[in-house]
């Protein structure tokens, strides 16, 4: 009876993983995340990302927790600086420095959180 | 193009050089590059390198070769080390790196220059030599070495710097077992090594994760000659195969990495106990030559003492 208790919990662990790294994928409830580096690409060093957090029917959302996790996976290390997240309002939000200290293949995880949703987006970057 | 051109005229230049005044089997391959071996006479030997690497860019998960672009990176590193024998057959050494990193990139608020000092990771390690290079004549010299890293320099987990130019280490220790056999026809030598290391678990810094590098196989074949008296020139093609790294228990997908490279050295023997070393590597900045590596361009001086009792 534990045993299946565990393995239910760890599909449904896994699947949770799993959609928060699917980029702009949405389930229903869940926030609408989307982002974009400052002049269109992302450069070596430190960028600008700008954010957009929507609820599930397309409205803007200020005031939510944003956060910006930069990763090499081939290399397994991340970035060498947190990025700070301003809230511009209008569910319009920047990340700044978004730090990309080499060259390479980075995964860029942006979450927000909203009351008790949440939503993310992953942009696969090539430097 | 230019690459093969140069390898072409080396060998060539290999080939036609008079074979004078040459010295024993024994100590012709010995310092001509990095930490090498104790001569025959030799109790111990040190010292010291100044390397100077630019990287010119890298090959992905694909293989695919990008230059670096606008981004510059350099890095000096300065290195000692010293060796010791503590049986006829057996020398144990111990090598410590110094990292000046220079980086410049245009960043979001104009160009963006760092550098850092940073001691890098440190190695230890012994030699056997079941056969020593000049022991027996005809006879293939065979020594097997087994190294420790230690993850002593700057990871990029704990690096704080926006291009990583204090990034001077990898995590973790990681051991190395390598077996070399030489072959010497004076005054000419080849020399065949393989290189088995193992990188062993280490908890990231940042995300609490344990993570380990994929276990590599390096085999390099060397040809050397002694130009002239206490001078040795050699040429390197050696390549490296690196597995998939481990993030918790799952491998991380496209992270295996692949590095072939060719490696010019020369030393020279500058009276006594003395030699001067001379050293660059470089590959081709094409498609298959690396996976998952950036390309470094390195240029080496050494200086190494021989201690005779
Ligand atoms: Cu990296």
């Amino acid at each position: 009876m534990k045993r299946w208790m565990l393995l239910l919990t760890m599909v449904c662990a896994l699947s949770v993983g799993c959609m928060a790294a699917e980029p702009e994928t949405l389930a229903a409830g869940a926030l609408q995340v989307t982002a974009s580096f400052d002049g269109g690409d992302a450069k070596i060093g430190q960028n600008i990302l700008h954010i957009t957090v929507s609820d599930r029917d397309g409205a803007k959302l200020p005031g939510a927790v944003v956060t910006v996790d930069p990763q090499m996976p081939t290399h397994g290390h991340g970035s060498s600086e947190t990025p700070v997240v301003k809230d511009g309002g209008q569910g319009a939000y920047t990340a700044s420095p978004v730090t990309l200290q080499m060259q390479g293949h980075w995964k860029i995880t942006v979450t927000a959180t909203h009351d008790t949703e949440t939503g993310a987006t992953v942009l696969d970057v090539t430097l | 193009m230019i690459t093969w051109r140069i390898a072409i005229a080396l060998c060539t230049l290999l080939a036609v050089l008079p074979s004078e005044a040459l010295a024993g089997a024994c100590c012709m391959s010995s310092s001509v590059y990095g930490v090498g071996r104790l001569k025959d006479w030799e109790n111990a030997a040190g010292g010291s390198s100044l390397s100077w690497l630019h990287t010119t860019g890298a090959w992905d998960q694909a293989g695919r070769y990008a230059g670096l672009g606008a981004t510059q990176s350099d890095d000096m590193r300065a290195q000692v080390w010293a060796m010791a024998r503590f049986h006829a057959r057996g020398t144990a050494w111990v090598r410590a790196p110094l990292q000046l990193g220079f980086r410049s990139a245009a960043g979001t608020s104009g160009e963006l220059r760092s550098q850092a000092l940073s001691a890098g990771d440190m190695d230890l390690g012994a030699r056997w030599a079941f056969v020593e290079v000049g022991e027996e004549a005809g006879q293939t010299a065979i020594a097997s070495s087994l190294g420790l890293t230690v993850p002593s320099g700057r990871t990029t987990a704990e690096s704080r710097d926006p291009l990583g130019a204090d990034v001077a280490g990898r995590g973790g220790f990681a051991l190395t077992l390598s077996t070399a056999l030489e072959r010497t026809w004076m005054p000419w030598f080849v020399r065949g090594t393989v290189a088995g290391s193992l990188p062993l678990p280490f908890e990231r810094e940042d995300t609490g994760v344990w993570q380990r590098f994929g276990p590599s196989v390096t085999i390099s074949g060397t040809a050397g000659r002694e130009l002239w008296s206490g001078t040795v020139l050699s040429a390197t093609l050696q390549g490296t195969w690196e597995g998939s790294l481990v993030s918790g228990a799952t491998a991380v997908p496209d992270s295996r990495a692949l590095l072939i490279n060719g490696l010019l050295a020369m030393s020279h023997q500058i009276g006594g106990e003395w030699t001067l070393q001379l050293a660059a590597s470089a590959a081709p900045p094409v498609a298959g030559w690396g996976v998952n590596r950036p390309l470094v361009v390195s240029t080496v001086l050494g200086v190494r003492y021989g201690y005779v009792p």
